[in-house]
């Protein structure tokens, strides 16, 4: 049968492992530990364990770097050819509608530039003036603002 | 090897394309007039004006426009069609050259066989210009030229 200590429980020696007791009572049971042989075995126990959990998780975080690290590796090595795809790809990062909206612009930008009489406004006037002559010093060129329609209106007054 | 010949047509080909006249070369032009008689009077139009009618109103002050004379021409470029005006005046127009989208023309107006008018326009391909000025009856006369490669 084994002896409990009555000053300390061992929820009291558990919080000491993790640090979680002030100074005061770290230093109390330090000294309560050279005492007490039961204290002592269950502080043996308890930082056993406390020692080979923090190991294990240390382990398993440095092994998933590892492994992504080398995946990394091994896809830059065997797949050069995808390098144009993954570079294009991230243009616009992962987000898809991001993409679907880049591609749209383009499509839109490239439409209008190409027939600028879809945005509603013709190109240029209906006609280019090269050059007028007349025995009439009064000569007027004009462009409507709509439909930049030309106009050449000249006076025969002597 | 097979990509080779095609290389050597397809450069074949786009020498021959590059020496052939353009298509147009042989087109002719689709010249319409419409003599227009533009006063100040009670407001009237002819549908026929429709198209251009909103233009005129947005400079002139005029409130009616009467359609004279309507003629239609299939000209070769370099070939001359005419139209008498009112008032012993003579309209001439002769395309001479377009590039696919605008239709070069020399345009002429005589009085009494004497040079009153002359001038050098690139019309756009189905488009109009407007020349106007010459009074008649307490108004003016105004030609609207159009024209539309065949």
């Amino acid at each position: 049968m084994e002896k409990k200590c009555d000053v300390y429980t061992s929820e009291d020696i558990s919080r000491f492992v993790d640090t979680e007791l002030s100074s005061n009572q770290c230093r109390a049971f330090e000294h309560h530990l050279s005492l007490c042989s039961e204290c002592s075995r269950l502080f043996g126990q308890y930082k056993g364990l406390s020692l080979a959990f923090s190991r294990h998780t240390h382990k398993t975080a440095m092994g998933i770097a590892t492994l992504h690290l080398e995946h990394k590796l091994e896809q830059k090595i065997q797949c050069p050819e995808k390098k144009l795809y993954q570079n294009i790809s991230g243009l616009f990062g992962k987000n898809l509608y991001l993409k679907l909206a880049g591609i749209a612009a383009v499509v839109m930008i490239g439409f209008f530039s190409f027939d600028p009489t879809l945005l509603g406004t013709p190109s240029g006037p209906s006609a280019i003036i090269n050059s007028v002559d007349t025995e009439y010093t009064s000569v007027m060129i004009i462009e409507t603002q709509k439909e930049k329609h030309t106009i050449i209106w000249f006076s025969e007054e002597t | 090897m097979r990509l080779t010949r095609l290389n050597y047509i397809l450069t074949a080909v786009a020498f021959i394309s590059f020496f052939l006249p353009p298509v147009w070369a042989e087109a002719q032009v689709l010249t319409d007039i419409k003599v227009i008689h533009a006063t100040t009077g009670p407001e009237q139009f002819d549908s026929r004006l429709k198209p251009i009618l909103h233009e005129l109103k947005s400079v002139f002050k005029y409130t009616s426009y009467k359609l004279l004379k309507e003629q239609r021409f299939d000209l070769h470029f370099n070939e001359e069609g005419w139209v008498s005006l009112p008032g012993n005046r003579i309209l001439l127009v002769l395309p001479s050259e377009t590039d696919g989208n605008r239709i070069g023309y020399h345009i002429t107006i005589q009085k009494n066989n004497h040079f009153i008018f002359q001038t050098q326009v690139l019309l756009k391909n189905n488009s109009s210009i407007t020349i106007g000025g010459p009074e008649l009856d307490s108004g003016a006369l105004l030609i609207n030229i159009s024209g539309a490669l065949q």
